[in-house]
C-alpha cells in the first residue's frame, strides 16, 4: 500500500512535467472538463446563494423559522377580496391560545413630499407596534409608534433612511411632517437601513400605523398577519388551528398560508429544474471532455513508445505504466476540474455581486467535482494505459 | 564453479513468424558465463546479436531452450518477476542511449531506483554517486539534449549499473560515437569489470572486442566460435 502511494506520487510528479511539456495541449484537452465542471459549480453556487438570499428576504418580511404569514386569497393569482380586520387579532389570540403574537401587515405605495421635494412610489407600510421587536428592524432615530397610537389611528410614520435624506438632507425629519395622498403624517423615526425585499425598498418606505394604512383595494381591512406561535416546534398545528378559526370566520377558504419552508421548497424545485438540466449539459461537456483525454493519451501512448521501451528495459512493471498513464489523464481531468471550480466560483461570485447577493459555497459541490473530474481522468484514460502497459517491450525499444 | 556462472543458457532458439514466414533468429544456442566476465558477442548484421541479448536481459523469451540468471529459471517466471528482474539482476546500455529526454542526468539515473521503490534522498545520493563514477559529477542536472553522446553514454551506464545488476548488457555501446568516445566507454567498461562487473557487448568493431576478456561469434543464430582474448 505504502510502495503504491509511494510510485503514485512518482507517477505525479512525472505526470506534471509531461503535462508542462505540452502545455497548450494540456490545456485544450481539459476544455470540456473545465466547461463541464465551470457550469455546475457555477450554477451550485449561485442556487445556494439564492437560497440564502431568499431566506434572508423571507426573514426581513418576517416569516422566520418562528412565524407563519397568514394571507388574504387563495393563490397568488386570484385577486383576494380580504375581509381581514384589526380587530382579528384579539379575536384569533383568544381563540388560538398557542398564539404569542400577531403582526399585522398592509403594503401599498404612495409619493412621500416634503416641500419641494418627493420620493416617488415609495413602498408604504402599515404594520402593528409589536413588528419592529418581532420581525427584527431597529430605528436610527426616533422612536416606532405604540399600539395606543395604532389604535387611535394617529397620523405618525417612521421612514427608511433613504426617503430621509431625499427629503430633509442632513437636517433631522423627526417632528416633520410629510404629504401622502393629501394626508399628513408626522414622522416620529427613523428605520435603520435594510436593502431591499423583493422589489421593495425598505431603505425608501413609509411605515404607517396598520390601521390607517389602505389596502390595494382601498379599504382598511387586513392582508396579511404574520403569526408567531409561543412554541415554535408547534408551528404547523398552530397554522392549522388558524386554519378552522378563519374558514369559521370568513365562511370561505379564500385564505393561503406562507412558511419559510413553504417558499424555500418552492426555489428549491426549480433550482432543482435547473440543476438537474445544467448537470444533463455538464455531463455531455464531460463525456465529450473524457473523450477528448482519452484521445490525447492515446497519443501520448503512440508519441512514447520508445519511452515505454526504456522503462521497461530498466524494470517498470505493466501496474507502473499503467499507473504512469493513469495519472497523467487523471492530472490533466482533475487540473481542469479545478480550473473549472476557480472559474465557476468566480463566475458566480461576478454575478452574486452584480445582484449585490452573497457568495456561499458549496463545499459538498467542489468535492462532489473534484472526485468527479477525476474519475473522468481515471475511467477514460484506462484504455491508453493498458494499450502503453501491454507493448512488448523488444517492439517498443525497436520503434522509431 | 557452478556457483559461480551468472548466465547459463541452453539450446536456446527464437523464431519470429511473420505471416507464413518464420525467421530463425537463433537456432539453439547455449552459452555460459561466468561472473566477472567482460565478453564480447560479435558477427554479421542478423545474426541474432540482438534477439540474444533481449533474451538474456530476460527482455524477450525464447521459443524453446533454457535461460538461467544467477541460477533463477526464468522460464518459470511471469512478467511481473521478469520486469523485477531487469530492474534487480539486469543493467541495459543500447546504442542509442535511450534515455529519456524530459529528465536530467540524475533523473535518468534515477529511474531504475524509482521503480526498485528506493526513496528520494537514497536514490539521490545513489545516482549521484554513480554519476560521479563515470565521470559525470559536473553534469548532473544537464538534460540528454545537452550531453554529448559520450556523456549520454555514460549516463546510460551510470543508470544500467543502478540497482547493482548481477550483469551489464550493451548493445552496440559504441556505434553512435566517434572512436574517441568509443574508446572512453571501453576504458570505462574496463573500470567496471575489474571491480567485477559481468560485462555483456555487443560490437562490430574488433579493436573494441580486443579489449574484452572473451569473444563469441554468431553466424545465422548459431555460436561459430567462443575463445579467450590473448
Ligand atoms: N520482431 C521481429 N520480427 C521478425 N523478425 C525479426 C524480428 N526481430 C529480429 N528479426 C530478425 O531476426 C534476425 C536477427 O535479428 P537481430 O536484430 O538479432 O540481429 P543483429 O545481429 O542484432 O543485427 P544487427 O547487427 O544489424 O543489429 C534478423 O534476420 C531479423 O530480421
Ligand atoms: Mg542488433
Amino acid at each position: 500500500m505504502n510502495a503504491l502511494i509511494y510510485s503514485i506520487w512518482e507517477e505525479m510528479k512525472q505526470a506534471w512535467r509531461a503535462l508542462l511539456s505540452n502545455k497548450v495541449r494540456s490545456a485544450l484537452t481539459m476544455l470540456g472538463v473545465i466547461i463541464g465542471i465551470f457550469s455546475v459549480i457555477t450554477l451550485v453556487t449561485i442556487g445556494e446563494g439564492a437560497k440564502t438570499y431568499v431566506n434572508d428576504q423571507i426573514k426581513n418580511l418576517g416569516a422566520g423559522y418562528d412565524s407563519f404569514i397568514l394571507v388574504a386569497g387563495k393563490d397568488a393569482n386570484s385577486p383576494p377580496n380580504p375581509k381581514f380586520t384589526y380587530a382579528d387579532i384579539a379575536h384569533y389570540k383568544s381563540r388560538v391560545p398557542e398564539i404569542k403574537d400577531i403582526v399585522a401587515l398592509n403594503i401599498g405605495s404612495g409619493d412621500l413630499s416634503y416641500g419641494k421635494k418627493t420620493v416617488k412610489g415609495a413602498a408604504v407600510m402599515g404594520m402593528t407596534a409589536n413588528a419592529l421587536e418581532l420581525m427584527g428592524g431597529k430605528m436610527e432615530s426616533g422612536r416606532y409608534f405604540t399600539q395606543a397610537e395604532v389604535e387611535s389611528r394617529r397620523k405618525v410614520a417612521v421612514i427608511g433612511p433613504r426617503a430621509a435624506t431625499e427629503l430633509f438632507g442632513e437636517s433631522s425629519p423627526l417632528g416633520e411632517r410629510i404629504k401622502m395622498g393629501g394626508n399628513q403624517y408626522l414622522i416620529i423615526g427613523v428605520s435603520e437601513a435594510r436593502g431591499s425585499v423583493g422589489p421593495m425598498d425598505m431603505d425608501r418606505r413609509i411605515v404607517l400605523p396598520v390601521t390607517i394604512v389602505k389596502n390595494m383595494f382601498g379599504n382598511y381591512n387586513i392582508m396579511r398577519f404574520n403569526i408567531f406561535p409561543k412554541d415554535v416546534n408547534k408551528l404547523d398545528e398552530v397554522k392549522e388551528k388558524v386554519r378552522t378559526v378563519t374558514l369559521r370566520r370568513l365562511g370561505n377558504d379564500d385564505f393561503r398560508f406562507m412558511t419559510q419552508q413553504g417558499i424555500l421548497n418552492i426555489v428549491n424545485n426549480i433550482m432543482g429544474a435547473l440543476t438537474g438540466f445544467v448537470t444533463g449539459i455538464a455531463a455531455i461537456s464531460l463525456l465529450v471532455g473524457g473523450i477528448g483525454i482519452m484521445n490525447i493519451m492515446l497519443v501520448a501512448v503512440n508519441e512514447r513508445v520508445r519511452e515505454i521501451g526504456v522503462r521497461k528495459a530498466i524494470g517498470a512493471k505493466r501496474r507502473d505504466i499503467v499507473l504512469q498513464f493513469l495519472v497523467e489523464s487523471m492530472m490533466i481531468s482533475l487540473l481542469g476540474g479545478i480550473l473549472g471550480i476557480i472559474f465557476g466560483l468566480l463566475g458566480a461570485f461576478l454575478i452574486m455581486w452584480f445582484i449585490k447577493g452573497t457568495l456561499v459555497i458549496a463545499w459538498w459541490a467542489v468535492i462532489m467535482a473534484t472526485v468527479v473530474s477525476a474519475a473522468v481522468g481515471i475511467f477514460f484514460g484506462v484504455y491508453p494505459a493498458m494499450r502503453a502497459a501491454a507493448l512488448d517491450p523488444v517492439v517498443a525499444l525497436r520503434y522509431e | 564453479m557452478k556457483d559461480n556462472i551468472v548466465v547459463r543458457i541452453t539450446d536456446i532458439k527464437r523464431t519470429y513468424y511473420m505471416g507464413k514466414v518464420e525467421v530463425n533468429a537463433l537456432r539453439g544456442i547455449t552459452l555460459h558465463i561466468a561472473r566477472g566476465e567482460f565478453v564480447s558477442i560479435m558477427g554479421p548484421s542478423g545474426c541474432g546479436k540482438s534477439t540474444l541479448m533481449h533474451i538474456l536481459g530476460c527482455l524477450d523469451r525464447p521459443t524453446s531452450g533454457d535461460v538461467k540468471l544467477d541460477e533463477v529459471d526464468v522460464d518459470e517466471l511471469d512478467d511481473n518477476d521478469l520486469a523485477e528482474i531487469r530492474n534487480k539482476k539486469v543493467g541495459f546500455v543500447f546504442q542509442t542511449f535511450n534515455l529519456l529526454p524530459k529528465l536530467n542526468a540524475i533523473e535518468n539515473v534515477e529511474l531504475p531506483l524509482i521503480y526498485a521503490g528506493v526513496g528520494f534522498e537514497e536514490r539521490r545520493r545513489k545516482a549521484a554517486a554513480l554519476l560521479e563514477t563515470v565521470g559525470l559529477k559536473e553534469r548532473m542536472y544537464h538534460k540528454p539534449s545537452e550531453l554529448s553522446g559520450g556523456q549520454s553514454q555514460r549516463v546510460a551506464i551510470a543508470r544500467s549499473l543502478a540497482n547493482d545488476p548481477s550483469i551489464i548488457l550493451a548493445d552496440e555501446p559504441t556505434g553512435n560515437l566517434d572512436s574517441k568516445s568509443g574508446e572512453e566507454i571501453i576504458r570505462l567498461f574496463k573500470e567496471l569489470n575489474h571491480k567485477g562487473i559481468t560485462l555483456i557487448i555487443v560490437t562490430h568493431d574488433q579493436e573494441i572486442a580486443d579489449h574484452s576478456k572473451r569473444i563469441v561469434r554468431l553466424k545465422d543464430g548459431l555460436v561459430v566460435s567462443d575463445e579467450s582474448v590473448k
